[in-house]
């Protein structure tokens, strides 16, 4: 696949990802019996909950959920890891005996439990999933920040950055574009977009715990709906239970897919030449 | 250049100093939300006359500090006082008891069986990643099963998990709770926390990469031609990288436990610390992190160790040598 195509592929699943997100009704809209569990044939386009009301809505809202949260994870990781790179290239013995201490504590915590207990400490009138996403990207910082790190290495460290200088190149042009855009932009992309699907995908996971749990959720008001409730919806399809929502399964299994086909397609338009 | 030791050191540090360090941390952080601490155990307007007395008894009057420094003498006499202390109400040598889950059990009596669970789950998955990881070392692993690991890794923990769950409840029907259906839950889950969220193709591509980097050496090829095996000559070099990997593959695996053991009702601790969140049970959520640092700090003591019984390996080698 050519860079562009990923690239427009990429394009198109962020736009279906986030965009949704922003044109969100605060609240579902009220129920029609008559249309319990319709397939997406009754109900276009997605069909409807055991209420009655359209799974778009559940789509909508949570798209609006994750969308920004999961971005600023992204891009957290994708801040840490430049800093990571650039560290690498400044031969900095002093910092990067700083950063190997903090990576060595935050690396060693389990980032799940530590997630768990800071969604639990968030006050219920501001749950939402930043602090979980900020978290997250906390945590994951040592390894792209490392990645990042031994790619500068491999590029030759102080080294590199010097052979450039001494061609006349500005330590901006060396550090930004030589440095970052040129070499380390397929590891950060990467990081980041690793981040930002395992940040919605934590979300869906800590919202279906809760949904299964018939409990208030650690991400989002009780008045918006998680993309896992659709997919909670569409378990129920399967034995014991058994109930017609097998178009929910199908929806929340093909949310999960575009989130990881949009990060495969763009992790495959920024890879290294 | 570093110090050899530098690494090793740095790594025994930190895993002393989790489990002191990160309690103290979610002290201060349940005294940072908003409200006492004391009125999840029992709200000021129900326990009106025994309000001030209980947060006295749970040491939760005198600020996150007092509490912290209760609740961590106890936790780090766990080894000198033994099990009986454990039942003595305010004892020393415990973890505390719990808030709201089950009020005033135990937190270590709550944990028990739990850890052992946790530990077989976890074991379990990890024999698979080394298993993996053999065979990858070995080149006995073909592109399809490295593709098909891929394909599965990039499929999230819950999916795999409900998949999991699914085929438990269509295999067992109502007889889920029996011992053979306890048994291939916990097989069905330590495949699934293997194979989610990338761990096993992760470790078999790792591992793969590094041996087929080392194998390229030089002094591996000298090795071969002076009659000595490829494996004996690359190991001191590669084995600090591998065990640095498998710390964090098994770190990995201990924090997406949590969600499979909800998903496939596996009484580990990782179910006990979901439920303490549920139930804002914070002397549960303290004691079961504890367990998790602890753990984490063990694999920490385990690189280190390996790293330097390495380094003095190399440091040793070649025998016979005269200068």
């Amino acid at each position: 696949m050519s860079r562009k195509l990923s690239g427009a592929l990429a394009l198109l699943g962020f736009v279906v990802l986030v965009v949704p997100g922003f044109f969100a009704p605060e609240f579902l809209p009220a129920g029609d019996m008559s249309l319990r569990l319709a397939p997406p044939s009754e109900m276009p386009p997605f069909g409807a909950d055991r209420s009655g009301r359209p799974l778009l809505a559940y789509v909508m809202q949570g798209s609006g959920i994750v969308a920004l949260p999961s971005l600023l994870a992204g891009v957290l990781v994708m801040g840490f890891a430049i800093l990571g790179g650039l560290l690498a290239c400044t031969d900095s013995k002093r910092l990067s005996v700083l950063i190997q201490g903090l990576g060595e504590v935050l690396g060693a915590l389990p980032r799940l439990v530590v997630v768990l207990v800071v969604a639990r400490l968030v006050p219920r009138d501001q749950r939402s999933l930043v602090p979980i996403a900020v978290t997250w990207a906390l945590l994951s910082a040592p390894g792209a920040m490392d990645e990042a790190a031994s790619v500068a290495g491999r590029l030759g460290g102080a080294r590199f950055v010097e052979a450039l200088r001494a061609h006349g190149f500005s330590k901006a042009r060396v550090f930004l574009y030589h440095v970052v855009f040129l070499n380390l932009r397929p590891v950060v992309v990467r990081q980041a977009l690793e981040v930002f699907a395992q940040v919605v995908f934590l979300e869906i996971a800590l919202s279906y715990l809760t949904s299964a749990a018939y409990l208030d959720a650690f991400t989002h008001a009780d008045s918006s709906h998680s993309w896992a409730e659709i997919l909670f919806l569409g378990y129920q399809s399967l034995p014991p239970v058994g109930i017609e929502s097998i178009h929910a399964l199908a929806l929340g299994m093909g949310l999960i897919g575009i989130v990881l086909g949009t990060s495969a397609a763009a992790i495959w338009a920024v890879r290294a030449r | 250049m570093t110090r050899w030791w530098y690494r090793p050191l740095v790594r025994f540090l930190v895993a002393l100093a989790l489990p002191i360090g990160v309690p103290a941390l979610i002290a201060c952080m349940i005294w940072a939300m908003p409200g006492d601490p004391a009125s999840v155990i029992c709200a000021p307007e129900v326990c009106t006359n025994s309000y001030d007395a209980l947060s006295a008894r749970w040491h939760l009057d005198a600020g996150p500090m007092n509490y912290y420094s209760h609740w961590i003498s106890s936790a780090l006499d766990i080894g000198a006082c033994g099990v009986e202390e454990h039942n003595h109400v305010g004892g020393v040598g415990d973890l505390g008891k719990s808030w709201t889950y089950m009020p005033s059990e135990q937190v270590l009596t709550l944990l028990g069986d739990s850890i052992f669970n946790t530990l077989k789950l976890v074991g379990l998955a990890s024999l698979i990643l080394l298993l993996g990881a053999v065979r990858a070392a070995s080149g006995n692993l073909s592109h399809l099963t490295q593709k098909l690991f891929r394909l599965l890794g990039a499929v999230p923990a819950l999916v795999l998990a409900l998949a999991g769950a699914a085929f438990i409840a269509v295999t067992f029907g109502s007889e889920t709770a029996g011992s053979e259906a306890n048994t291939v839950r916990l097989l069905v889950a330590a495949f699934v926390l293997a194979l989610a969220d990338a761990s096993l193709s992760g470790t078999v591509d790792a591992v793969e990469q590094v041996v087929s980097a080392e194998k390229q050496q030089r002094y591996v090829e000298m090795g071969v031609l002076r009659g000595e095996s490829v494996l004996s000559n690359m190991l001191p070099n590669i084995m600090p990288s591998l065990a640095g990997q498998f710390r964090a593959r098994i770190l990995n695996l201990i924090s997406s436990a949590v969600v499979i053991e909800v998903i496939l009702s596996v009484e580990g601790v990782g179910d006990l610390l979901w439920n303490a969140t549920l139930d804002q049970d914070f002397g549960l959520v303290l004691g079961s992190t504890f367990i998790f640092v602890l753990l984490s700090s063990f694999l920490l003591f385990i690189q280190a160790i390996v790293e330097i019984v390495t380094a003095l390996v190399v440091r040793k080698s070649p025998k016979g040598v005269v200068v």
